[in-house]
């Protein structure tokens, strides 16, 4: 019979009249695909969800991020200014704080507040000059006596003059008078001169004249000030004052009045070299900021073209820096555009995945029906009527699809806020990008538009006698096309890794690289499977029944099978690329706490540098210099310790912590035979918000800093000095901020000590630039349990037990990493995932997880080439083979086409892997030493074990649940054809 | 000349397809005997059951009711792995067309129910070639079927069904696709192979291909209507 004469029961209706025949016709002979559209719609549903779901999530924590960065940053301040002093934080010039302040006045405190804290929470008497220019005041020379213009002061009176306790960068202690401390009773009865403790003379004294009628006093009476005790009050002044207090006497016979000058004879020290120590600094001083000046406003830098936070060339002076806080949170905003990108990037993969699949659902279809297809081209359709009937599906099915992913993905999203919240524990607003969101509905809806082109494509071009006889022509792949894979895998990773190393601002231009780079690097791997599909086929020629079977169906399909491949390669690309970049991200972490050793152990660098008191060392080495700020190592500390003759013998040097401590190693000795302490410490003064960068005669610990640290009260020489060993350290989650660090003072004759709380010390806080933890301080476990610390999941930090002896210290500290440096971290007892068999555990979950999500394309790839193969099999049952035959083929297939994109998909993470891990830089933020980000490269590391688990026990995965979930082969005989 | 024992034996054999009101009887009380050098055609219209006695025959199919024999055994209570093979050693299915697997060569469809049946590859092969240089030159062995014609496809199918030691040949319109100078040639070559001692059952509708058979039985509605010899003598089925 002449198969161009059908028997009418195989004529599908042609519906007449008006209208588009072919349209009708669409939705007629699509009865039946019910299943397969679903299961593309539902593709491509699932794709767009992902993608948008992903987009807002990444904004979201994105603008969080940004908003927490802004604020850590900047607290709330408008500015950063960084000089050679410090970080400076600048508030608003309307700050209503200042309301009271002339500029005069301002401008002179700045001038002399050589206290390098970040004043945030100050008011602007800490300001320094720098600070002071960059809101827009002119230095200003203003002498001390302007301080006490106005006072009625008389001979012999004591000034009790509160001054700021600052350290310069020889850490000489300055005594800065600023201003008459009226308003607050006395604190302290001695005085420090020249190294010498003095009492206060009579306890004369200055009251405010509210403390004074609050107490009932007149002024040269005796009044007995609460907490105080009594106090000859010789006067009062009002003025306002910042911490703590000095004394100065005033010499006899002085008066002073509101206009007139105050010469520096007239203001006496108890010591007269102190005060002309004191005068020369604060001559020396002035003469030094003056030198540093100007300080360049933002519309001064925006004029010569330089951008917020980039190092400002000559005349400026070195390392002055301004940052705002508005050009930081445009830097920010910027950061929530990268959302796009990451939701596009989830939505390109997800959709190659989503269109693969779908297209050989649109091609397994066209083959079910190419006789009707047939029959609509015999009957008079054109291949183009043909082709859009076809497309028109793929329309359909995409834009159903996406719309239904993308409602899907923004309510998935809404719904988890809470748990993402609670995650990374801090509020979240979530924040929907308007392109980010319609980016993956767009190419969601466009990739199942596209599924459906080629097949299409091939069903209009099948001649229609061979399509009425019921055959499709095999797809030819064209020789070219692994060829052009490669080169589009190359272009796509080298783009990759342009837009990483390259400066990003998350603009569209970079989101549509970020695109471009995913597809073709995707898309060119899978074209690179089908050659070795095509060998597989050859070589089946030796393999028994089941596997010749296997591949040689998969070599004869090979379209097919390359969509198979084609789909799995991203979904098994991506964990090995994310895997690999974390790995990466811990080799170099440990790394980086290795310390500026030589080989030979010998520090980089020590520093010596001036203290009248003594000697003292600032222990710095390469790292710190370097802008680093890790913490010295332990033979720097060590090496550094053999030169100081006091300390022979004594206990190892301590590390307190550095990087947290901004920007100083601290060691402790203790006390040495002669009772006098040499403290080590580094350099500190650029940073000193701490204000615990000591002199020559002071102890550093006390017994309130031992309880806090849960350390026992004798462990501590009764003096106060702390001895820690080098390697005890343990850091400090972010739920601990600080802890309260006080100066003891030897005790007088009396016996008293006193005591001032220098500040606080921020310890063991994360690091927001690199995500380390940084050292801290040890912390006992009693400490710990009362103070609520959350035990980390480093591998190199946990929380101690017992303080360990030194002995024990070293031999953990030498059992971990022989590169962690002195005062970093050690570990005894590593929690259960950072042991290898903590790692073989994740390893494996991870195997076994993504080989249950490969499995799932796997299946859907492996259900589509059933349909195909089912007739076959069918008749290899009839012949005799068992049902299960069904089973084991497709398993195969499964394990065959999961092999090799394990392979390329392997190569390609590796690949993109290594173009994210160049882009990353390592080192400090350029806040903190006020230099640019430092571009120094991370290198890769890859864990070459598990990558080999990863290609080889996948796939064996996905082929045992492929056949597993696949039904056996129905007992029944090939159909019959109708005569 | 017939073997006393037949080769496929059906005895009241009844196979309803599903039940209730939309239930349809495609065989109803059919006894069939074939015995070894044997060649049966089974003739009937289209519905007239002929397919279902060739499905039933080769174990592809559960009757209802009756029993099932083949060399002797019993088929019906058998497991699926013991139809299995029971259809690899012993039963030889030629469809109407499509027969050949397209990944397997002309020689490795051959061989493949031996191999299906753990003989060693080199052996099945062996063992195939020989068959396959029965109905085909030696330059076919290594072509896959699309590179055949229908004609050659056929031959090939055949030569798999008499692979071994098949005493039971079931074909299913084996020339229905063919030109009438190729069906000869394949209806020649079963002819042979029943006159080397194998029973053969053959679905045909045309008259012209039935007058091969040794015996003609007719089927209507289910039910053996006649079975005639080639003279055209009554027997029973």
């Amino acid at each position: 019979m002449s198969p161009l004469v059908l028997p009418p029961t195989q004529l599908t209706p042609l519906e007449q009249g008006r209208g588009d025949g072919v349209g009708r016709l669409a939705r007629r002979t699509q009865r039946g695909q019910g299943r397969r559209r679903l299961l593309v719609a539902g593709l491509i549903a699932l794709s767009v969800l992902l993608g948008v779901g992903s987009a807002v999530l990444a904004a979201t924590m994105a603008r969080s991020d940004a908003t927490v960065g802004v604020q850590d940053r900047f607290g709330t301040a408008a500015a950063l200014v960084s000089g050679p002093d410090g970080v400076y934080a600048v508030e608003q010039p309307s700050d209503p704080s200042r309301a009271d302040l002339t500029p005069e006045q301002l401008a002179w405190l700045g001038r002399h507040a050589l206290d390098g804290d970040l004043p945030s929470a100050t008011g602007p008497q800490d300001l320094p000059l720098e600070v002071l220019q960059a809101i827009g005041y002119e230095p200003v020379t203003v002498a001390p006596q302007d301080v006490l213009a106005g006072m009625d002061l008389s001979a012999g009176d004591v000034l009790v003059a509160r001054s700021v306790q600052t350290y310069d960068q020889t850490n000489q202690q300055q005594r800065v008078l600023t201003d008459l401390d009226v308003t607050h009773p006395l604190a302290g009865t001695t005085y420090d001169a020249g190294g010498r403790t003095e009492p206060l003379a009579g306890r004369e004294g200055l009251l405010s004249p509210s403390l004074l009628a609050a107490l009932g006093g007149e002024v040269g009476q005796m009044i007995e000030v609460p907490g105080i005790g009594p106090v000859d009050v010789v006067g009062t002044a009002t003025r306002s004052f910042v911490r703590s207090q000095q004394l100065a006497v005033v010499a006899p016979g002085r008066a002073f009045s509101p206009r007139d000058g105050f010469r520096q004879a007239d203001l006496r020290f108890a010591d007269a070299a102190d005060a002309r120590r004191y005068v020369e600094r604060l001559e020396e001083r002035g003469q030094e900021l003056a030198a540093a000046l100007p300080t360049p406003s933002r519309d001064d830098l925006a004029a010569v073209g330089i951008p917020p936070g980039e190092q400002l060339p000559p005349p400026y002076v070195a390392g002055n820096v301004v940052e705002e806080r508005s050009d930081y949170l445009s830097y920010a905003v910027a950061e929530e555009s990268l959302a796009t990108i990451v939701g596009g990037t989830v939505t390109a993969l997800a959709t190659v995945v989503a269109a693969v699949v779908g297209a050989c659902a649109f091609a397994v279809g066209v083959r079910r029906r190419i006789r009707e297809i047939g029959t609509i081209g015999a009957i008079g359709a054109t291949p183009a009527q043909l082709r859009r009937l076809l497309r028109r599906e793929g329309l359909v099915i995409g834009l159903g699809g996406a719309m239904v992913g993308a409602v899907a993905g923004l309510v998935l999203a809404f719904a988890a806020q809470p748990l993402a919240e609670r995650v990374v524990d801090r509020d979240l607003q979530v924040a929907v990008p308007v392109v980010g969101a319609l980016l993956p509905v767009v190419v969601g809806g466009l990739g199942a538009f596209l599924a459906a082109v080629w097949p299409a494509r091939t069903a209009a071009r099948v001649p229609t006698t061979t399509a009425l006889a019921g055959r499709v022509p095999l797809g030819r792949v064209p020789g070219w096309l692994p060829v052009a894979g490669a080169v589009a895998a190359a272009a796509g990773v080298a783009l990759l890794a342009e837009l990483v190393v390259g400066s990003t601002t998350g603009t569209g231009l970079d989101a549509v690289q970020l695109l471009g780079a995913v597809l073709l690097a995707t898309l060119g791997t899978a074209a690179l499977g089908i050659p070795v599909i095509a060998a597989g086929g050859l070589l089946a020629d030796r393999l028994p029944l089941l596997g010749r079977l296997a591949l040689r169906d998969a070599a004869r399909q090979r379209t097919r099978s390359a969509a198979a491949v084609a789909a799995l390669v991203p979904v098994l690309a991506i964990p090995v690329a994310a895997g690999t970049v974390v790995f990466s991200e811990q080799v170099q972490f440990a790394g980086q706490y290795g310390g500026m050793v030589a080989e030979d152990g010998t520090p980089l660098e020590a520093l010596p540098y001036a203290d009248p008191g003594g000697s003292t060392l600032a222990i710095v080495d390469g790292a710190y210099l370097e802008g680093r700020q890790t913490p010295p190592s332990q033979a720097t500390i060590a090496a550094v310790a053999a030169e100081l003759p006091d300390v022979a013998g004594s206990a190892p040097l301590v590390h307190l912590g550095a990087r947290d401590l901004q920007g100083g190693a601290v060691a402790v000795l203790p006390y040495t035979d002669d009772g006098r302490i040499d403290p080590v410490e580094a350099d500190v003064s650029s940073i000193g918000r701490l204000g615990w960068a000591w002199g020559d005669r002071l102890a550093l610990a006390t017994p309130e800093l031992l309880g806090l640290l849960g350390l026992p009260a004798d462990a501590v020489p009764a003096d106060g000095a702390l001895v820690l060993d080098g390697a005890g350290a343990s850091v400090l989650p972010d739920d601990l901020s600080s802890l309260q660090v006080v100066q003891v003072e030897r005790p007088d004759e009396d016996g008293r000590r006193g005591q001032r709380i220098l500040g606080e010390v921020v310890v063991g806080r994360t690091d927001a630039v690199s995500g380390g933890i940084s050292p801290g301080v040890l912390v006992g476990p009693d400490t710990a349990d009362r103070l609520g610390l959350v035990e980390t999941a480093r591998p190199q930090l946990l929380r101690l037990e017992a303080v360990p002896s030194a002995a024990q210290a070293t031999a953990a500290y030498a059992s971990v990493d022989g590169t962690i440096g002195a005062g970093a971290f050690i570990s005894t007892a590593p929690p259960f995932w950072a042991t290898s068999l903590g790692i073989a555990v994740l390893i494996a979950l991870a195997v076994v997880a993504a080989a249950l999500g490969v499995s799932v394309v796997a299946g859907m790839t492996s259900a589509l080439a059933a349909t195909e193969s089912d007739g076959d099999l069918r008749k290899a049952v009839a012949l005799g083979a068992e049902p299960s035959l069904r089973r084991r083929l497709h398993g195969l297939q499964a394990w065959w086409h999961t092999v090799i994109a394990a392979v390329l998909g392997a190569g390609l993470g590796l690949a993109v892997a290594w173009a994210v891990v160049r882009g990353t830089t390592v080192g400090a933020g350029y806040v903190d030493d006020g230099q640019v980000l430092e571009q120094v490269r991370a290198t890769i590391a890859v864990h070459w074990l598990g990558l080999a688990a990863w290609v080889v026990v996948v796939p064996v995965l996905v082929g045992l649940v492929i056949a597993a979930v696949m039904r056996s082969s129905p007992v029944t005989a090939p159909r019959r054809r109708m005569a | 000349m017939t073997s006393p024992t037949p080769v496929l034996r059906l005895r009241d054999v009844r196979r309803v397809h599903g039940d209730g009101p939309s239930a349809s009887v495609a065989l109803d009380g059919v006894d069939l005997d074939l015995h070894a050098g044997e060649l049966v055609a089974v003739t009937g219209r289209s519905g007239s059951g002929k397919s279902t006695l060739l499905n039933l025959a080769g174990g592809l199919d559960v009757p209802t009711s009756g029993s099932v024999e083949v060399a002797g055994e019993r088929l019906d209570g058998l497991s699926r792995t013991r139809l299995a093979e029971l259809r690899r050693r012993h039963v030889g299915y030629v469809f109407q067309a499509d027969n050949l697997l397209p990944t397997l060569t002309a020689l490795e469809n051959v061989a493949l129910p031996l191999e299906l049946d753990g003989v060693a590859v080199g052996a099945a092969r062996g063992a195939a070639q020989r068959s396959l240089e029965r109905v085909l030159g030696p330059e076919h062995a290594g072509r896959y079927p699309d590179q055949l014609s229908g004609g050659e496809q056929q031959r090939v199918a055949i030569a798999r069904a008499l692979i071994g030691e098949r005493t039971l040949l079931l074909a299913d319109e084996p020339t229905g696709a063919l030109d009438e100078v190729t069906a000869e040639g394949v209806l020649r070559l079963l002819r042979e192979a029943v006159d080397a001692g194998a029973a053969a059952l053959m679905v045909t509708h045309d008259p012209a291909q039935a007058a091969w058979a040794d015996r003609v039985v007719r089927l209507r509605d289910g039910r053996v209507q006649s079975a005639v010899t080639a003279e055209g003598s009554e027997v029973a089925s």
